[in-house]
């Protein structure tokens, strides 16, 4: 339910497009020290994989120097403890400890003599049960969209992050749903494209590679997560908005991780399936 | 529950000793009547009454058009005047009281051969009241707009210390606060959402309007509710003489109105609509789901009253506006206003004027969506019981004494979700809160000496949170500790007391100048949760409850008023303010006001302070009329949880605000018209670095409201066109013309950062704007 996606299309759509219009601008931006970056994932039945890089000032290129020589470790609430081994410059691997459903987990990454310390507990799995498509209701020009469609356990707060891919190519949008509305429920959601002009639940705006036609192979990864993962990403989600009408004051997403570094540590598991469009 | 009745009870032997008769010297009597205008019977709020004989002596005729006066006994003339009305005088010789009506008749068209004083000035010379500005509107009729549609509230911010929310935008700031703080009365009822469609237009449809007052600052006592200012609008009471009709054809929106007498010379009625007709161009779209979308607003407003007798007037008001979205079968979405007043003007005595009114207001929304055959959606509502007395006594020439109650009963359904059994999501909760807001008040409006003026005003506010209901208490991440229903039995859960001293000073240095010195405390228990830009029809109200408190601000004002030029033709307003305010209202870093139904866990608490100077040059007669306004200013705020606990300026800190408004009759064909707006950008949160999450760069931000968006500048322009020799006829028609944002300026509306589409390792900052060049005609017409 979200409420306001309702009224943006038509609203926004006959005020914002008609009349509005876009310029590039010089402005006097202020910089800022370096922030220690981090993305680290555990995917259940795989092994940590964590990388970390460093912010820059807004007007450098998108060159992010990867943080090296870091301490990183993994733990699990079972005894399980593995340090992760540099693979390349920034990049970090486990090999031995596993993602296990129900499990919680410990990141530690020591560089520059601080510590940065992040919990993330990997879910029970939810089963994808179908991946089907409808057609997007603003019309047939916008093509295609995909329509998840699970069973949510109730009795508690589950979390959901879904990922698509069109013809093997990773959408940037991170959809994302959870049973506020629908605990207990048989699920069937579109994934919305939430940035731009089609909603308020924010995210990048649509990118025409991403549109879905008939033919293509539409592939949808379904992850489980925990409750800060997904506010990590709704509230990264928000700042990626497009859309000025509705668009919050902007602040760095909710991370989980102490210490102040940017970023985010989601223990998920992952569920895949494919579908060729009709 | 105690404490009520005793805020009212002792009140009870006031009413009592102000309702005798009085004892009234010999040589003293007592002057009253209305002013009205002769054409139509409409009363002249604000017309100035005085007498010549006797230099000093004179009143404003009240919101009824109500004046009374008391002079030792004598031969006078009495004088009435209005700002757009040939002035008339009275000659009356008088050994008792007396009652004198004055009828007066509007300007003619031909200005050059009448010389109609300006009035508007004389009352900030001659009274102590602070931080008020009129709007007629007749005087801003030919003041161009967008769309050409007549909008009081956007001709609003044009006045120095107030500031439109942003382009497109029916919300305002006054002196720094808040968008929520401003009370809007229509005929006397709080209107919630005073904006259609997103808020391109407000809710107030011109027509049907007859003035607006808005007090900035120093709000008289028996005003009260909100931090920031009152915007008291009147709606016009009707042709009681002749039946009228007026209407006109825009490019968005048609409107009609009809008033005519109900019984000649004692009642009147006005019945006006409006309505857009934006999704008749939906219908031309090639996109079959835009061709089924709905999208419109209309409103009605309807008023009558009626004179029973010498003493006793009755007046309805009442107002109803909807907007409607909607996609095809699929989901639409509907809110709007209702108003309704019914008050009873009762004169006791020549020097006791009583009004009751009985105040009934609501604002509510609903969203529908059908998913799969079945329905669900979301509910919200905002529903007033109001009932008010308020009572004006006038001792003696120089003294009137304003004392009143009133009580508020508010409904406030949040937005829930509500849903079929076999729907595909669950209901939510129905958190609807009870609450009853009361105030006594009284002041006392004194010419201490003839040159020396005081207001002296206290308000007893009161507001409590009533049962049933279910509230919670928070630790300090907003995480839930305990939570308590409450049953209607449990009665007052909560009450807060808060008293509001109120007072003004002014000494007058000469025949045109003025000095004046203000201090007003103002409390406020209904607050508005909103994050985003744009004025959204499911913006929130709470109120004061367990964790939120009543937002307090202390307002210091100091003032100096000058008539200039030949017949006082310019009134120059210089004024001054410092202002703090308590237990303000921000959100934690996130939040998602759309999806909470328990908001109070989101919330943080701080302090506010603003400050400024305002210079404001008018000018209301003679063939060029309109003001120069220029507004030095800040405000800030300070919350623990933001900018490490550091002062930050509030989005709408804009120190430089300038505004000019100019009115040229050519010839009674052709007038025109323009405005200039000039202001500092809105202070935002721009990002200081970027980093890489998925692969996507992303902002990485600093501190709250440190950047700022580029200076806004904007001319408009506008012309009206009526044809000659209809001065005779029935039937009147005139054309407006406008350009909005004539310079064809970009405004920044809002700006985003992206990669550059040649470089995309560069990021480069795009300014969004919105309207450029916008033409419009209208056809108006009057018979």
């Amino acid at each position: 339910m979200r409420s306001n996606s309702l009224l943006i299309p038509l609203a926004a759509a006959l005020l914002l497009v008609v009349t509005g219009c876009e310029k590039v601008i010089t402005l006097d931006l202020q910089t800022s020290p370096a922030q220690v970056v981090i993305e680290a994932n555990l995917v259940d039945d795989g092994y940590g994989r964590v990388s970390l890089s460093r912010s820059v000032n807004y007007t450098e290129t998108n060159t992010f120097p990867p943080v090296v020589g870091a301490v990183v470790t993994l733990t699990d609430d079972a005894g399980g403890r593995e340090t992760l081994r540099e693979t390349s410059p920034g990049q970090y691997a486990g090999v031995t400890l596993k993602g296990v459903p129900g499990r919680t987990y410990t990141l530690r990454v020591e560089t520059g003599g601080t510590a940065y310390v992040a919990l993330s507990t990997l879910p029970v799995v939810v089963p994808f049960e179908n991946l089907a498509s409808e057609v997007n209701p603003f019309g047939a020009d916008d093509g295609l969209r995909a329509v998840v469609q699970y069973t949510d356990p109730a009795g508690r707060a589950n979390s959901y992050l879904f990922r698509q891919y069109r013809n093997g190519r990773l959408n940037k949008a991170i959809f994302l749903q959870n049973d506020k509305y629908t605990d207990g429920k048989p699920v069937s959601e579109p994934l919305r494209n939430q940035g731009g002009l089609a909603g308020t639940g924010g995210g990048p705006p649509p990118d025409p590679i991403d549109k879905l036609g008939s033919g293509d192979t539409l592939t949808v990864e379904m992850q489980n997560v925990d409750a800060g993962v997904y506010e990590y990403f709704r509230t990264l989600n928000q700042i990626l908005d497009a859309n000025p009408a509705f668009s919050v004051t902007p602040t760095n997403p909710k991370t989980t991780i102490s210490g102040g570094a940017l970023g985010y540590f989601s223990a998920h598991s992952s569920r895949t399936r494919r579908l060729i469009l009709p | 529950m105690k404490k009520i009745t005793f805020l009212f009870g002792i009140w009870l032997p006031l009413l009592w000793l102000f309702g005798q008769p009085q004892a009234v010297a010999q040589t003293r009597i007592t002057i009253s009547g209305t002013v009205q205008d002769a054409a139509s019977g409409e009363n002249l709020t604000g017309a100035t009454v005085r007498v010549l004989e006797l230099p000093g002596v004179g009143t404003g005729a009240n919101a009824y058009g109500f004046y009374t006066l008391t002079v030792p006994a004598g031969t006078y003339t009495l004088e009435a005047s209005f700002v757009g009305y040939v002035p008339q005088q009275q000659k009356i010789t008088t050994g008792r009281d007396q009652r004198v009506l004055f009828d007066l008749t509007a300007e003619g068209r031909e200005l050059a051969e009448v010389v109609v004083k300006a009035r508007t000035a004389d009352a900030n010379i001659s009274r102590a009241q602070m931080g008020v500005e009129t709007i007629n509107l007749r005087q801003i009729a030919k003041v161009p707009v967008l769309f050409g549609e007549k909008d009081v509230i956007k001709t609003l911010t044009l006045l120095p210390g107030i500031k439109s929310a942003g382009e497109g935008s029916s919300g305002f700031s006054v002196r720094g606060g808040g968008f929520d703080q401003n009370l809007i009365l229509l005929d006397e009822a709080p209107v919630y959402n005073a904006s259609h469609l997103l808020g391109f237009f407000s809710t107030f449809n011109s027509d049907a309007l007859k003035d607006l007052t808005v007090y900035k600052g120093g709000m008289p006592a028996q005003y009260g509710g909100r931090l920031s200012s009152v915007v008291d609008i009147r709606m016009k009471e009707g042709n009681n003489q002749k039946l009228h009709g007026s209407g006109g054809i825009g490019l968005i929106a048609s409107r009609l109105a009809l008033e005519g007498p109900i019984v000649r010379d004692k009642g009147s009625f006005l019945i006006t609509a409006r309505r857009t007709y934006a999704d008749v161009f939906l219908k031309l779209s090639s996109n079959p789901t835009t061709k089924k979308a709905r999208l419109y607003f209309y409103d009605i407003n309807a008023k009558a009253n009626y004179k029973l007798d010498a003493r006793n007037r009755i007046y309805f008001s009442g107002y109803l506006g909807r907007d409607v979205l909607g996609l095809g079968g699929t989901f639409g979405q509907a809110y709007g206003n209702q108003t309704a007043t019914l008050r009873l003007n009762h004169l006791f005595s020549n020097r006791l004027f009583s009004n009751t009114s009985v105040i009934y207001s609501k604002y509510d929304y609903q969203i529908t969506l059908v998913s799969n055959g079945s329905e669900s959606g979301i509910d919200s509502k905002i529903q007033d019981f109001n009932l008010k007395q308020d009572f004006e006594y006038t001792p003696t020439a120089t003294q009137t004494i304003r004392f009143g109650a009133q009580a508020i009963h508010h409904t406030i359904t949040p937005g829930h979700v509500t849903a079929a059994t076999d729907a595909t999501v669950n209901p939510t909760p129905d958190r609807t809160n009870y609450s009853l807001e009361t105030a006594v008040y009284a002041s006392h409006e004194w010419q201490a000496a003839p040159k020396l003026n005081f207001t002296t005003g206290l308000r007893l506010s009161g507001f409590s949170l009533l049962g049933p209901g279910t509230y919670s208490t928070y630790d300090g991440e907003g995480n839930t500790v305990t939570t308590n229903t409450y049953t209607e039995q449990d009665g007052f859960l909560k009450t807060y007391i808060r008293l509001e001293p109120r007072f003004s000073a002014s000494y007058q240095l000469s025949e045109a100048s003025t000095v004046k010195l203000g201090y007003a405390r103002n409390a406020q228990n209904l607050h508005l949760l909103s994050n985003t830009n744009a004025s959204s029809p499911t913006d929130l109200y709470v109120p004061t409850s367990f964790n939120v408190k009543p937002e307090l601000s202390d307002q210091i004002s100091a003032g100096y008023y000058l008539k200039l030029g030949k017949d006082n033709a310019y009134s120059l307003t210089v004024e001054s303010y410092y202002k703090t305010m308590q237990n303000q209202i921000d959100y934690r870093n996130g939040t998602d006001l759309t999806r909470t139904y328990d908001a109070e866990a989101n919330l943080l608490y701080g302090t506010g302070r603003a400050y400024g100077v305002e210079l404001l040059l008018r000018k209301d007669v003679g063939r060029l009329t309109g003001w120069i306004g220029y507004t030095y200013s800040r405000t800030e705020r300070q919350f623990t949880a933001i900018n490490q606990g550091n002062y930050f300026p509030a989005k709408q800190d804009r120190p430089h605000d300038v505004s000019v408004v100019g009115i040229y009759q050519i010839n009674p064909r052709w007038t025109v018209s323009g405005t200039f707006l000039y202001s500092t950008g809105n202070a935002v949160t721009f990002p200081v670095g970027k980093y890489v999450v998925d692969g996507q760069p992303i902002n990485y931000y600093g501190s709250r409201n440190g950047g700022r968006t580029p200076a806004y500048i904007r001319m408009d322009l506008g012309a009206t066109y009526e044809k000659p020799g209809q001065q005779n006829h029935r039937f009147r028609s005139s054309w407006s013309f406008s350009v909005y944002n004539a310079l064809g300026r970009e405004n920044t509306y809002s700006i985003l950062f992206r990669p550059n589409k040649d470089d995309p390792t560069r990021t480069e900052a795009v300014q969004q704007s919105l309207f450029r060049w916008i033409p419009s005609a209208t056809y108006n017409f009057t018979f």
